[in-house]
């Protein structure tokens, strides 16, 4: 029972994180109708930079995450404006090759740089458990989770309680409307876009003392993004979250009690592929 | 017959290069040639079809698993095993055309599915002992033809040569002769779609069959020229290459899936070679090139080269007709 | 205050629009008129900033605006009305109306816009919160035009805005935008019902294969025989 409660939280846990990256991933659907291929990859650059700042400079990956996050966020605007600007009107089909690109780039960036290997970042939690009861968590793990909770706390207030978030909402629903308020819709985009990189430039360091850091992460990470996108219905932010805590139920629980355990990883897909099956249309449309 | 020309022509100057180069050079090529077999075959589902799957290095591996597996256990030559691995994956290929196509899925969703795929392939691939885990399964060297095993490179290479010549000669008979297919990629028509029906299934499945089985094909060429399969050989990364590969020459063209891959492969060896004391750089600039290539033209260099050439011949027209 | 000469405009190489003139003053209320399908929304989509053109003139306050953006057009003063509306439906009464507040020159008006608006229509004071979506056809055509008074227009464009309405509505809708017009505010109507939009404006132009054939007072058009003939069935 004990083992089992250790997973359920566990699960608890990577799932918020699973769910706010895909926030991050709807948001960005949501104003520009772009499904980006190079969202864990791009995540997976934040873990980078912060694995280079414990290795290299010594800094703690939470502190880093002050220099990690602002520079994903100009990372994110000089992106919108070099590649998926000029995309933007494209046909879908287009838009997924050049993010697969542009993932592509990344992966073989980070393959050059810092080579194949497994990586794990240390920060100064690594090792601290902390003992609620019977049930025992690393702190690494808390302090990624309560971070993520609050972050997706923080973008609905964010979405529903500013003028900004206002524009983002209008923007979502009726970009041609949008523009005849006077909002510039590529401004908005634009800001999303760079927004959504900073959050990964949050979630980034956080959970690199967490996952184990090598540069294929990516591609695995943008499809649980994309699977939990599906299964939480696109429009939906609170279904999204939903959906990622589901999954990540899905990947602690099969973990335990499966055979063999490396089997588990294949839970999340089998849930895809049996949702789809049943729901024929998807929740996604296109 | 005009139409084929080009394809001869192909062949010809594929001909002439074995008979000239070297080993280095043949052994870039049978891996720029093997690409380019890849690529055609997935464009005969995923760019003209519109089906856009990541699961061709799936059909890969199960063909050259298959035929390896049968070659090891039970001495069968890999030249009738590889049929196996080809009617495997075409089964493969037909129940996820159905899925397809019965449910009406979503061009994304079906590919996050093929996605999905891949993954799942390569967790099996690694944890089954009996597939050889991680590490693969082995092939013994050796120089008999009747085993598909050869020490001359030159005959491995007209054997990719040729394939990739009739897999042309068949799209290219198809792709001006059955314009119903082209239909298929407009899925989402409704009218078309009810004047199809069941045609439409039928096709697509059928498709679907035939590119899963010549890039089964593809898997068995593949483990019988390195005498080694492994799990990396049905990794969404060779997907995404083949993508990208067959992007950057032009989806649902003839030619773009054999320009990109001969083109892009040939520069990653030279880069590599040049630059190898920073290995990786290849993948890298040839993803930048590629991203470059399609933000700027929209589209692959043969689809875009074939539009400009229509539009210099309509604009000629138009003048003529001015005069 | 709007001053347009020669505008061509058309969609994927179609040209709509071959030669479109017309003008209106900072206080009149001109209608634009013409059949089904002639091209009437595009003229707005097109000084709007919607579709691009290519060739003509549009200016507006002495301005070329021919190639502006949306978004700069609304901050110059002119805002459309777009046909069928288009509100967030998903969003409240009072979130549409607040988004229409976005050009800088109009914020610091805030209070004083939404006051007006809720004057001038004051159900929708009551719904508020509503989701928009849920109001009826007269209302929404009342948000909608909230919504573009909250952007402190100097030129008010509407696109059909009887679309869809029932008789008693479209006169108040009409009461409304020549109270408008009165403060003074520039309006420019297009619309399919010429019967109230002659009543309410005091000139029009007709359209007719992509360029304008008949500009005169509405006086004038109202006993002309062949619009007569052609759109009022007479």
């Amino acid at each position: 029972m004990d083992t089992f409660i250790q997973g359920l939280v566990q699960g608890l846990a990577i799932g918020g994180i699973y769910g706010l990256i895909t926030m991050a991933l709807t948001a960005v659907y949501s104003v520009t109708r772009l499904l980006n291929f190079a969202h864990g990859d791009l995540m997976v650059i934040a873990m980078y930079l912060a694995l280079t700042g414990v290795r290299w400079l010594g800094i703690d990956p939470y502190l880093s995450i002050l220099v990690i996050a602002p520079l994903m966020f100009g990372f994110g605007i000089a992106l919108f404006h070099l590649v998926f600007e000029r995309v933007l009107r494209a046909h879908v089909l287009l838009v997924v090759q050049v993010t697969l690109g542009l993932g592509f780039v990344i992966q073989s960036a980070l393959l050059m740089i810092f080579s194949a290997n497994y990586q794990t970042v240390q920060s100064f939690l690594t090792g601290r458990i902390i003992v609620l009861g019977q049930i025992v968590f690393q702190a690494t793990f808390l302090v990624a989770f309560v971070v993520s909770v609050l972050l997706a706390l923080l973008f609905f207030w964010m979405l529903n309680r500013t003028t900004f978030g206002r524009k983002v909402r209008a923007v979502a629903e009726d970009p041609v409307a949008a523009s005849l308020c006077g909002i510039s819709v590529r401004w908005v985009q634009m800001i999303v876009f760079a927004g959504a990189l900073g959050t990964l430039g949050v979630v980034g360091p956080l959970v690199a003392p967490v996952f184990i850091v090598e540069p294929t992460l990516g591609l695995h990470l943008t499809l649980v993004a994309f699977i939990v996108l599906i299964l939480g219905g696109v429009t939906n932010f609170i279904g999204t979250f939903v959906a990622g805590v589901i999954i990540g139920l899905a990947e602690a629980l099969g973990g335990l009690y499966m055979s063999p355990p490396e089997f588990a990883g294949i839970l999340p897909y089998g849930i895809f592929i049996l949702f789809l099956l049943l729901r024929p249309s998807g929740v996604l449309g296109r | 017959m005009k139409k084929y020309i080009p394809i001869m022509v192909f062949f010809v100057c594929g001909a002439i290069f074995s008979m000239v180069a070297d080993n280095y050079w043949l052994d870039i090529m049978v891996f720029a040639l093997w690409y380019a077999y890849l690529c055609v075959t997935w464009n005969i589902i995923g760019g003209v079809g519109g089906q856009f799957t990541f699961a061709h290095p799936v059909y890969v591996a199960i063909g050259g698993y298959t035929s390896s597996l049968l070659f090891n256990h039970l001495g069968v030559s890999p030249w009738l095993g590889m049929f196996l691995g080809m009617a495997l994956a075409a089964l493969l290929a037909m129940l996820l055309g159905w899925i397809n196509y019965r449910r009406r899925l979503p061009h994304l969703t079906f590919a996050l599915i093929t996605l999905a795929i891949t993954f799942v392939a390569i967790i099996v691939l690694r944890s089954s002992h009996f597939l050889g885990g991680s590490e693969g399964i082995f092939l013994q060297r050796g120089n008999d033809p009747l085993t598909f095993r050869f020490f001359n490179k030159q005959v491995y290479f007209w054997i990719i040569l040729g394939a990739t010549c009739l897999v042309l000669v068949f799209v290219t008979w198809f792709s001006r002769s059955m314009t119903g297919f082209k239909l298929i990629a407009l899925r989402d028509n409704e009218d078309a779609a009810a004047m199809l029906g069941i045609d439409q299934l039928k096709m697509a499945m059928m498709f679907s069959a035939i590119s899963a089985a010549l890039g089964a094909f593809g898997g068995t060429f593949y483990a019988q020229y390195l005498f080694v399969i492994d799990p990396t050989v049905a990794s969404s990364h060779l997907a995404v290459e083949i993508i990208l590969f067959t992007a950057i020459g032009g989806m649902g063209t003839v030619w773009g899936p054999v320009l990109g891959p001969l083109a892009m492969v040939v520069l990653i060896r030279y880069l590599n070679a040049e630059f190898v004391n920073i290995s990786g750089l290849g993948q890298v600039v040839y993803g930048v090139i590629i991203i470059v290539v399609l933000v700027v033209l929209k589209d692959g260099v043969v689809s875009w080269g074939g539009r400009k050439l229509a539009q210099q011949t309509s604009k000629l027209k138009i003048r003529e007709q001015r005069q | 205050m709007l001053e347009i000469k020669g505008l061509v405009a058309g969609y994927g190489g179609v040209r709509i629009l071959h030669d479109v003139s017309m003008t209106v003053g900072s206080t009149e209320m001109v209608a634009l008129l013409g059949s089904n399908g002639v091209g009437k929304s595009t003229v707005m989509k097109t000084i709007s900033g919607l579709l691009r053109s290519t060739e003509g003139s549009i200016k507006f306050e002495e301005r070329e605006i021919l190639r502006a953006p949306p978004e700069d057009i609304v901050e110059a003063g002119l805002v459309l009305v777009p046909e069928g509306r288009r509100l967030f439906k998903g969003m409240s009464v009072l979130d549409n109306l607040l988004i229409g507040n976005t050009v800088r020159h109009a914020q610091p008006r805030r209070k004083e816009l939404l006051d007006k608006v809720f004057e001038l229509f004051p159900v929708l004071a009551t719904r508020q919160l509503q989701a928009a979506g849920t109001l009826s056809g007269g209302e929404q055509q009342m948000v909608a035009i909230g919504r573009a008074l909250m952007a402190a227009p100097k030129l008010l464009m509407l696109d059909e805005p009887s679309l869809g309405l029932a008789p008693a509505l479209t006169h108040q809708v009409f009461e409304a935008l020549r109270v408008l017009n009165k403060e003074p505010l520039a309006i420019l109507v297009v619309e399919q019902n010429v019967s109230i939009a002659l009543a309410a404006c005091e000139r029009g132009y007709v359209l007719e294969d992509g360029s304008i054939t008949i500009s005169d007072s509405a006086e004038a058009l109202r006993k002309d025989d062949g619009i007569r003939k052609a759109y009022l069935g007479a």
